[in-house]
């Protein structure tokens, strides 16, 4: 018996076996957390179940045939794509040029890292509610100062054509100091010495910007899309705060849908999680795509 | 060697420890976020004969939540049967979001208030208790509620929920915008036409002052206008919709000419943008339920309240709504004694009047309709007339959200945008129809 357990310890004793041992709370976790609840979204998809847990049955493929047809989650996933490409290119833009404008070290820039990086520690919810009160077309005070200037002020968040956008710009606004503080600090990793030796080339701040900096910092930035990007495509809190996925669910992103289907009347909890498990595999294609084009330009600039 | 083993042992121990810790901690954090309710439950002391303690949930998180708050607070300290009320408050969204879970895990609380819309849907599914024996309990005299109010509780012949407020909307216009208009500012529209007339007088581009709006997520106003001029959503039994009729065609031509053409209102607009628009002075007329008298108030606008607008004076119809005590299924059999004694103090004579005069609803019950300082309030007083004709639409129809957020509110906001309404309505009398198959 003992040279059993002798055999065993010997062999978990060996670096390359110990390794998987002290990662293993860590696999727990996540198989507990993120594993399980997605393996069980995806069964429970193939059930009909409210929220009360009465008259569940099998559903087989039904939720998912039906989602095909429905027009309204196409449409939230028309919405999301159209929110995130709108969001991410313009944030990852606003961070990249803040942060190199402010990259040097003086009190100012500090002061301004700082400054630009309280939107991002306050809640969406509170920062959506305070903006629909400022753009609201009736009595928000930014509609007031147009009023005042002779223009008729454009209604922002109940507009069909504008509420997108701006819940893009709010978002924009609102998550920009993240990406900014993570170039920054990227940025800042880039060697003086390929500046200083562009600068005697007589190269100007353009190109070194483009030839220099990008391209020293495009892991960072490929981090940056990728994150926002998966970020974007569950966007929820502040969309539903602002528009509340109107005017005529023009603003209604796909999360959104899902929470409509399975927590507010009445409860359809299977459909919810087809959807969620359909939308998991289209995030998950769309990264895996992005996330390799990122690596082949890497491959490509190094 | 031993020694070390024994270090190897012990330093693994301290490992896993640390490790099961702080994975026990992160866990409770998320139960405490999540389970509101929870905390309160792991507190109930039930000794024989010493205090009782219920947990009470309900949505009343704006200032007439201080009132019920204050009223449980008395409970708590008068009476005579040692109960001890400990009171939990979130929006009616998280409400809704969170006690059919906390239902189906046996962690509701012991008795809750709940909007009489939603009633149906918990009923269907067996998440409440009867409460058809309250009328025996000592104290209650049922004549003393009004029908309606008790008809908005009671589905398939049983209680279910025993009234706590009733509601219906109300007109309440700015006398000076009317003044500002050219109109008599103590004469509001009676009848929806005379409505329909007054708006665009009222509207002024310039001023950012709009005559009357449709809200896009609360159709009560749609309802009350249709069911006036005699048009409905379903068939009595909800089994076909009604919705595409040359009555309901009128009426939603109407709005659409008032706001599409004459510009009497933005196009799209919520419920609560139009209360702000209300209490900024920057809005003629809105129909809304009792409790805008209070930001009106608070923000001096010289304002008016009144019935809401009829087709004729013979045919009168109001909406009511309300909230009502619920019992879950799951509560104690011994608790729901203690829980009618509360809900027979809410339901007394001074309770009701203070919060008729306080809250400034109107009262349902007909002794507090009938004292003297519920009379005397300018405001209350108008508001009771109308309980006594209006009606809970729809009170056994569980699917009322469903219909109200994917078939109406996308068909008014299409209405308000210029669409054809003789197709909307066939449009939406089909989707009424696949609902209720």
């Amino acid at each position: 018996m003992s040279d059993k357990i002798k055999a065993i310890v010997r062999f978990w004793n060996k670096p390359q076996h110990a390794a998987y041992l002290f990662i293993l709370p860590a696999i727990l976790v996540l198989s507990i957390f993120t594993v399980i609840p997605l393996i069980g979204t995806f069964i429970i998809g193939f059930f009909n179940i409210n929220i009360f847990f009465t008259n569940t049955s099998f559903a087989g493929v039904a939720n998912f045939m039906r989602l095909i047809q429905d027009s309204r989650a196409i449409n939230a996933l028309g919405n999301t794509l159209y929110f995130t490409l709108l969001q991410t290119p313009v944030q990852v833009g606003v961070g990249l040029v803040v942060s190199v404008l402010i990259s040097k070290s003086t009190i100012f820039n500090k002061f301004c890292r700082a400054v630009f990086f309280i939107p991002v520690v306050c809640s969406l919810t509170a920062i959506g509610i305070i903006w629909s009160v400022l753009l609201d077309g009736n009595i928000g005070i930014i509609s007031y100062y147009l009023l005042r200037l002779g223009v008729q002020s454009p209604t922002f968040f109940r507009d069909p054509a504008l509420a997108m956008p701006t819940v893009a710009v709010m978002t924009v606004w609102a998550n920009f100091g993240v990406t900014m503080t993570i170039l920054l600090a990227a940025i800042q990793g880039v060697s003086l010495s390929l500046y200083e030796a562009a600068e005697m080339d007589g190269a100007s701040k353009m190109r070194q910007f483009f030839h220099i900096t990008i391209p020293q910092i495009f892991p960072a930035l490929g981090y940056c899309l990728l994150t926002n990007f998966i970020g974007s495509m569950q966007v929820f809190d502040q969309v539903y705060v602002t528009t509340g996925g109107g005017p005529n669910f023009k603003t209604e992103t796909i999360v959104q849908y899902i929470y409509s289907r399975g927590f507010t009347s009445p409860f359809e909890l299977g459909y919810a999680s087809a959807i969620s498990a359909v939308f998991f595999a289209i995030i998950a294609f769309l990264s895996l795509l992005l996330n390799v084009y990122m690596s082949r330009k890497e491959a490509g600039l190094s | 060697m031993r020694n070390n083993r024994i270090k190897k042992v012990l330093v693994g121990m301290a490992a896993a420890g640390l490790m099961i810790t702080a994975m026990a901690c992160g866990n409770s954090n998320l139960n405490n976020n999540n389970n509101v309710g929870n905390n309160s439950n792991n507190n109930a002391v039930n000794i024989e004969g010493e205090i009782t303690t219920l947990t009470f949930w309900n949505g009343f998180t704006a200032a007439d939540g201080e009132i019920l708050k204050d009223i449980v607070d008395q409970f708590n300290k008068t009476n005579d049967k040692n109960i001890v009320i400990e009171m939990d408050v979130m929006p009616w969204a998280n409400f809704n979001e969170m006690l059919p879970p906390a239902i189906t895990s046996g962690t509701a609380p012991d008795f809750a208030l709940m909007m009489s819309t939603d009633l149906a849907q918990y009923v269907e599914n067996g998440a409440l208790k009867a409460m058809d024996d309250f009328w025996d309990y000592e104290g209650v005299d049922k004549t003393d509620f009004v029908e309606t109010s008790l008809k908005m509780g009671s589905l398939n012949d049983v209680q279910y929920s025993i009234p706590q407020q009733v509601q219906s909307f109300y007109l309440y216009w700015n006398k000076d915008l009317f003044e500002a208009a050219g109109l008599d500012p103590d004469i509001p529209p009676i009848t929806w036409d005379e409505l329909a007339a007054m708006a665009p007088k009222v509207e002024d581009r310039e001023n950012n002052v709009a005559g009357f709006v449709l809200p896009n997520n609360n159709h009560n106003i749609l309802y009350s206008w249709m069911r006036a001029y005699g048009g409905d959503l379903m068939n009595r039994d909800f089994t076909e919709s009604v919705i595409n009729s040359k009555e309901n065609i009128a009426v939603l031509t109407t709005i659409q000419n008032l706001i599409v053409n004459e510009l009497s209102g933005p196009k799209i607009i919520s419920g609560p943008e139009m209360n702000n628009m209300m209490n900024a002075g920057q809005l003629g007329m809105a129909i809304q339920g009792p409790f805008l008298a209070a930001g009106l108030e608070t923000n001096e606008i010289n304002f008016g309240v009144t019935t809401i607008p009829q087709m004729n004076m013979t045919e009168k119809s109001a909406i009511l709504e309300g909230v009502g005590f619920v019992i879950p299924s799951g509560t104690e059999e011994s608790k729901v004694d203690a829980i009618y004694e509360f809900v027979s103090y809410w339901n007394s004579r001074e309770i009701g009047k203070r919060w008729s005069v306080e809250a400034g609803f109107p009262p349902y019950l007909k002794s507090v309709a009938a004292d003297s300082d519920v009379i005397n309030n300018p405001v209350v007083s108008e508001l009771i007339e109308q309980i006594n004709f209006a009606e809970p639409i729809m009170p056994v129809f569980s699917k009322r959200r469903a219909l109200d957020s994917d078939i109406i509110t996308p068909m008014v906001e299409q209405m308000l945008q210029g669409s054809s309404v003789p197709e909307l309505l066939k449009t939406a009398d089909e989707q009424i129809n696949s609902l209720l198959k």
